[in-house]
């Protein structure tokens, strides 16, 4: 059961199966904490691609303090549409993707636009509570920290092709590291040019 | 033309290029210079004249997205691509690259420019120099030879401003000078302390900055004494203040403001520190404190008459040379360096008519440690501004001008065992040209075969060094019988 509460402060909050998908106080206080705490690339990337629509507040936040395009991902359709009926966001910033699993997620236009430029990944924690497992597969594969996901983005961006490397290190289960991306086939296959931005960022961890 | 210049190291880094900057646009009036940095430096925008646009790279952030696994794999790499993309799209005619560390050697190689100077790496990553002077600073990246030029020198050589008066002017703006203006310091005499480095390790303990602060108030009682911090070091800086003098003012500045004091004070004496670096552009005079490993023989304070105090430092030697200084009193800072030297090293910083820094010892005074030193600098000015092949009088000129120099710093000492001196020099790099040449026929006799491309390429690395000092001894040996001509006709 979906339903929209008013939050003490008098903003409009979705409760849906009985949990609150925002503070029930003050949500858009909340939002500001939550960005608070991940500002990072906020104003240097393309897209912000947010896994979780939930009562919005936070992509408003978003939508205010960064000029980046905004790409939500939410597995739940009654709660985009909801969310929609209590939030009005600029067309031109907000696009709004409805996914029922990772496949799906690869599939879509909109996504693999993002993923071909510069983007981050920030995941809406009570929507991660609703669908865990698919917003996981989602994460997993927008970071690209395996060899297929990895391989996806990259091909994305017009890469070179290049033979799936297990990790130089022999630990296969770990997240790829830009050390990885340094010493593999994927980086000496492609163009120099490349190569040479992956060395200066090699730098920056030594 | 489209300059860009890449300084990708801390605050200090960059403010020693402001010559280079200044430089080049008084040379090129028509040129546009933009400067690529990290985000924290542009803090000087206001203050640096002549730059048309300031680009930052975020290196917290790009350090971020590459070591958290919840960031994609490929954040930074696209961030930085996106920023550089940008940059590219300028279409630099030189880019210039004042850093020498492999980061931004990367970086000046993915940008594209058709005349470069600096470390860059090609896209095989080989690293390229397009001057001399870059070479110089690189095989004397470490800590262990004997003499080297300040890095200043270095950056106004290798860009053609190295024959010419370094201008380090920088604006005062008006944000700084109200900021000066709240500290109510009134008209009088003002003593800036810089107490805080950027490692615990070159700072100077508190204790003695307190006593230092106490022994110049008892001596100098309407003199301001001022301890500047940045608004990261206001609790250490208040904690100074309450322990020892409440008469010193504490002033919580920006860096705006911090030049802006430093124009308005007669001292300053500081650590290693960007401000150090600040103070080349304003009016106060400097003592630097240098402790720890701190190198001030490439990055010492560059302003005329400064001095450089290295060893035991005591609170009331500071506080004898500070008076000496504001006296301009050189007798009594030759005194006071004479009295101290068996703990502590005093020099001060000389900007010579050669076209370079230097620090003249005033602990132990030492004619032929001089002369062995100003030749071997002006050796390599030849050597790396690829004199070669110019006339023999370029040596004159530059004889004339090394021996007005040693005339001046020698004052007051015998001349004589100069000349002698010289003599010993010479034969001494008669046979070290001996040697290189020696080695070097037995260099090309042993030319390895061209299968072997390992061989090969280690082989003309070694065969250009040996070339390259060869070259270098024979412009030392010139020089040296050059000056000794000068010198025999003025005796």
């Amino acid at each position: 059961m979906i339903e929209v509460v008013e939050a003490a402060n008098g903003e409009k909050v979705i409760r849906f199966e009985g949990r609150l998908l925002a503070s029930r106080f003050n949500p858009s206080q909340e939002a500001r904490d939550w960005l608070a705490r991940r500002p990072e690339f906020l104003t240097k990337v393309r897209t912000i691609i947010v896994l979780g629509m939930a009562s919005g507040h936070h992509i408003a936040e978003l939508v205010e303090k960064t000029e980046a395009k905004i790409l939500v991902i939410d597995t739940n359709e009654q709660i985009l549409e909801t969310s929609q009926t209590i939030q009005s966001f600029p067309t031109n910033r907000v696009v709004v993707e409805h996914v029922r699993n990772s496949r799906d997620l690869r599939s879509r236009v909109q996504v693999k636009k993002a993923v071909a430029e510069s983007f981050i990944v920030l995941a809406h924690p009570v929507s991660a509570l609703l669908d865990g497992k698919v917003y996981d597969e989602c994460r997993a594969q927008l970071l690209g920290r395996d060899w297929g996901a990895l391989t996806w983005q990259w091909k994305l961006r017009n890469g070179p092709d290049f033979d799936t490397n297990s990790r130089i290190d022999g630990a296969p289960f770990n997240p790829l590291t830009i050390y990885d991306l340094e010493q593999t086939e994927l980086v000496q296959n492609s163009e120099e040019r490349e190569k040479l931005l992956f060395r200066a960022l090699r730098e920056l961890v030594k | 033309m489209k300059i860009l210049i890449i300084n990708l190291l801390r605050l200090g880094d960059t403010i020693m290029t402001v010559p280079v900057i200044n430089g080049l646009h008084e040379r090129r009036s028509d040129s546009q210079i933009d400067l690529l940095t990290f985000k924290p430096v542009a803090s000087l925008h206001a203050m640096i004249p002549h730059v048309r646009r300031w680009w930052t790279l975020d290196r917290e952030e790009l350090q971020d997205g590459l070591g958290r696994a919840d960031m994609p794999i490929l954040s930074s790499y696209s961030v930085l691509q996106e920023q550089l993309d940008v940059i590219n799209a300028e279409k630099y005619d030189l880019i210039i690259n004042l850093t020498q560390t492999k980061f931004s050697a990367y970086i000046a190689g993915y940008l594209k420019s058709a005349d470069r100077l600096g470390l860059t790496y090609d896209l095989k990553g080989l690293p390229h120099f397009y001057s001399p002077w870059f070479r110089y600073l690189d095989d004397r990246a470490d800590g262990e030879v004997d003499d080297v030029f300040h890095h200043t020198d270095i950056f106004a050589h290798a860009c053609g401003l190295g024959n010419s008066q370094l201008d380090w002017s920088m604006k005062v703006t008006e944000k700084g000078e109200a900021e000066v203006k709240s500290l109510d310091l009134g008209a009088g005499e003002v003593i800036v302390l810089q107490l805080f480095t950027s490692d615990e390790k070159k700072n100077w303990p508190l204790e003695k900055w307190i006593e230092f602060a106490k022994t110049i108030r008892a001596e100098r009682p309407f003199t301001r004494i001022v301890a500047l911090g940045s608004p990261a070091e206001r609790s250490k800086l208040i904690e100074f203040v309450q322990a020892g003098d409440s008469d010193v003012v504490p002033a919580i500045l920006s860096l705006e403001g911090a030049l802006a004091l430093l124009n308005r004070a007669q001292v300053l004496v500081t650590g290693d520190t960007s401000i150090k670096h600040l103070a080349n552009a304003g009016r106060a005079k400097v003592i630097e404190l240098c402790i720890g490993w701190s190198d001030s023989r490439r990055t010492g304070i560059y302003k005329e008459d400064s001095l450089i105090l290295q060893g035991v430092i005591q609170a009331a030697t500071v506080k004898s040379l500070v008076c000496a200084i504001l006296n301009d009193d050189w007798n009594s800072i030759e005194a006071t360096a004479s009295q101290f030297k068996a703990d502590l090293k005093i020099e001060r910083s000389r900007e010579l008519s050669s076209g370079f820094w230097f620090a003249q010892d005033l602990t132990e005074p030492n004619s032929e440690r001089l002369v062995t030193t100003l030749v071997e600098r002006c050796a390599w000015k030849i050597t790396l501004n690829r004199e070669r092949q110019k006339k023999f009088s370029e040596f004159g000129s530059e004889g004339i001008a090394l021996r007005r120099e040693l005339r001046t710093l020698i004052s007051g000492q015998s001349e004589v065992p100069v000349l002698a001196h010289l003599d010993f020099l010479e034969k001494q790099e008669e046979d070290r040209s001996l040697a290189v040449n020696s080695e070097l026929v037995t260099l090309r006799r042993e030319k390895p075969i061209r299968a072997d491309l390992l061989d090969i390429a280690g082989f003309r690395k070694k065969q250009i060094e040996l070339e390259f000092t060869f070259q270098h001894l024979e412009h030392k040996t010139k020089l040296i019988r050059t000056l000794k001509s000068n010198w025999t006709e003025n005796l």
